[in-house]
């Protein structure tokens, strides 16, 4: 490839090889190496002021990469996201207990109808255990978190690890359903009450063995179980 | 196991003995030769402590009681008294108070449903199944966070009410300044009797009398540790090392001797003078004993002791026994043994007690006759055997 002509715009690397190459082997590096090959430099700092060209062209690069559809709806959010938006959270502080006395009256009947549908130890057992506690009136009976132990209110929220209730003085408490049992009671109806002089039903329900969603949980069946430990 | 631990010391005065401050009490013995006690009897039993034994109540009631306005005002926030409950240690829930300290140690499903705050035992736990099997609770009435209607308050009444609702056999000892030093003048007898809270007036009041046994022939020591022995110091040579260990022997002989004269059916046939046995059943021998076998004089109380008031007791009968005139006076001496209660879960200090420690802590002293000073004895911990 030495005969080949030296491109003017190529002739001070040339020159540069001259120096410390033979006229021959310069020729060929220069050629084969260097010639038409691209140099990558870092980009000038401060960076250059864009003028209008490159301007269109970077645009017309980036809008033809860009995603395949042309939808641009909202990405869902991720559970970090969520969790920091605290839109789930219950706001403890500004519930009041007046609010959820008609949720409790309801409560009561509705415990009070699982109760007259009767039909043996284990079905009302059974019934009772997947029951909805929304409304209900709990006091933790025994923790083994013992500063929890005392706490009485009516159940606004359950999730799979926590019942969330709010206290008479106002206010709401997140009690874990961990190694906590929760005494709940069903007070008879006016007409029992006053012909068999029947006293409230109390269930003690540990909430070890309750560590389900309140929608899962309405719908399993729990076995008998022999246990130790809270 | 654990084996029981006996510290002993010997002080002569001028030095202080250390006070004697194990809170609950159940039995003191007093031993004198006949001749000494014959002299002071009088003024012993006439001393101040005597004159005002350490009555005592045996309660039956649950706890919750202790939070009535009356008792809680009068024995707790203002008063000092002391109150344990029965039951074995580590089997059963045992609470006592003392120093106005409420300390607890209770299973773990009391300890759970009581919903006051503890901490697990010391002792009692393993791993396993056995992770949480005992719990200790301290409360500290005294403490103004606890007034009637404040949160700690009722938390205590809410764990009374629901859990620890069960009347209970407690042992109640008013320890207050004013009970001990009045000697029923009538106006301050009408107004501690204005201050009684009910529940204490229902059960009868138990007065400890002291009950004088006397035991004749019995073999005495004469109390003289061997010769060149020493408790501690000298060196390190063999010879020193000797004179200490006889030193230990002759004081661990003497214990043995003090509880041979106090067993229950009265003193060792080994200790009376018409004693002969067969060398090949026994071979104890009193050592160093005085030449003729003479008589000893046992004084008992039994009841709820409190600390301050068998030291007192001790202080009375040494002064007696200074102003004796002697003429022997090596033959003056006197020992007191004063045993604790078993299953009390705590040290006066809070330091808990095991379960294999059930056994009540003991403590002797025995004032040497001439210049001997005075030796205790103090046993801690032992199980039942």
């Amino acid at each position: 490839m030495s005969d080949l002509p030296i491109p003017p715009a190529s002739a001070d690397a040339h020159a540069l090889l001259l120096q410390h190459h033979p006229p021959a082997l310069a020729s060929t590096l220069l050629h084969e190496k260097i010639h038409n090959k691209p140099l990558a430099l870092h980009p000038s700092h401060p960076a250059p002021a864009p003028n209008a060209r490159d301007s269109r062209q970077r645009n017309r690069h980036t809008s033809s990469s860009s995603s395949t559809t042309t939808t641009s709806r909202p990405k869902p959010l991720t559970a970090l996201e969520k969790r920091s938006l605290r839109v789930h959270a219950p706001r403890l502080s500004s519930l009041r207990y007046g609010t959820f006395l008609p949720l409790k009256a309801l409560w009561v009947e509705y415990a009070q109808s699982l109760v007259a549908m009767g039909g043996g130890a284990d079905a009302m057992a059974q019934r009772l255990a997947a029951g909805d506690l929304h409304g209900a009136e709990v006091e933790v009976v025994r923790c083994r978190c013992v500063d929890r132990v005392g706490i009485v209110g009516v159940v606004v929220k359950e999730t799979k690890g926590v019942l969330v209730v709010v206290c008479e003085k106002g206010g709401g408490k997140t009690v874990p359903k961990e190694f906590t049992v929760f005494r709940v009671r069903i007070p008879p109806t006016a007409d029992e009450k006053a012909r068999y002089n029947r006293r409230d039903m109390v269930l003690d329900l540990h909430g070890q063995q309750m560590m389900f969603r309140a929608a899962e949980r309405a719908g399993r069946k729990f076995k008998p179980k022999p246990m130790l430990e809270l | 196991m654990p084996s029981p631990k006996c510290f002993v010391s010997l002080v002569k005065p001028p030095a202080k003995r250390k006070p004697f401050v194990n809170a609950f009490n159940h039995r003191i013995d007093l031993l004198l030769p006949t001749d000494v006690y014959d002299i002071i009897s009088q003024s012993l039993l006439s001393c101040p402590s005597l004159a005002a034994p350490p009555v005592y109540h045996r309660l039956v009631m649950p706890l919750g009681e202790i939070l009535e306005p009356t008792f809680f005002n009068t024995h707790i926030k203002s008063g000092n008294i002391l109150l344990l409950s029965r039951g074995r240690l580590d089997v059963e829930n045992i609470i006592c108070l003392s120093d106005g300290v409420l300390r607890m140690n209770l299973d773990t499903e009391t300890y759970e449903r009581a919903g006051l705050q503890g901490q697990p035992a010391k002792c009692g736990n393993g791993s396993g199944a056995m992770k949480r099997r005992r719990f200790v609770v301290e409360l500290n009435l005294r403490s103004p966070s606890y007034l009637t209607g404040s949160k700690s308050f009722n938390r205590l009444k809410r764990a009374c009410e629901n859990v620890l609702n069960q009347p209970q056999v407690f042992l109640f000892a008013d320890l207050s300044p004013s009970k001990l030093s009045s000697s029923g003048s009538g106006s301050s007898a009408a107004d501690s009797a204005a201050a009684i809270p009910e529940i204490i007036t229902k059960f009868p009041v138990r007065t400890p009398v002291p009950v004088v046994e006397t035991f004749t022939d019995v073999r005495i020591p004469a109390f003289r540790a061997p010769t060149n022995s020493r408790p501690h110091g000298g060196g390190k040579s063999e010879e020193a090392n000797y004179n200490r260990g006889i030193w230990r022997d002759w004081v661990m002989e003497i214990h043995e001797y003090l509880s041979l004269l106090l067993l229950p059916s009265g003193p060792a046939d080994r200790l009376r003078a018409t004693t002969s046995v067969d060398p090949y059943l026994s071979t104890y021998a009193v050592d160093d004993e005085l030449e003729s076998p003479s008589t000893v004089t046992k004084l008992q109380l039994v009841g709820l002791i409190p600390a301050k008031w068998a030291e007192a007791f001790w202080e009375n009968m040494e002064r007696l026994l200074e102003s004796l005139t002697e003429e022997k006076p090596e033959t003056v001496w006197a020992a007191m043994v004063i045993h604790g209660f078993d299953d009390v879960p705590f040290e006066p200090t809070g330091k808990q007690r095991a379960g294999l420690d059930a056994c009540g802590n003991a403590y002797s002293i025995l004032k040497l006759p001439g210049e001997g000073g005075a030796m205790t004895w103090e046993i801690v911990g032992g199980g039942n055997e």
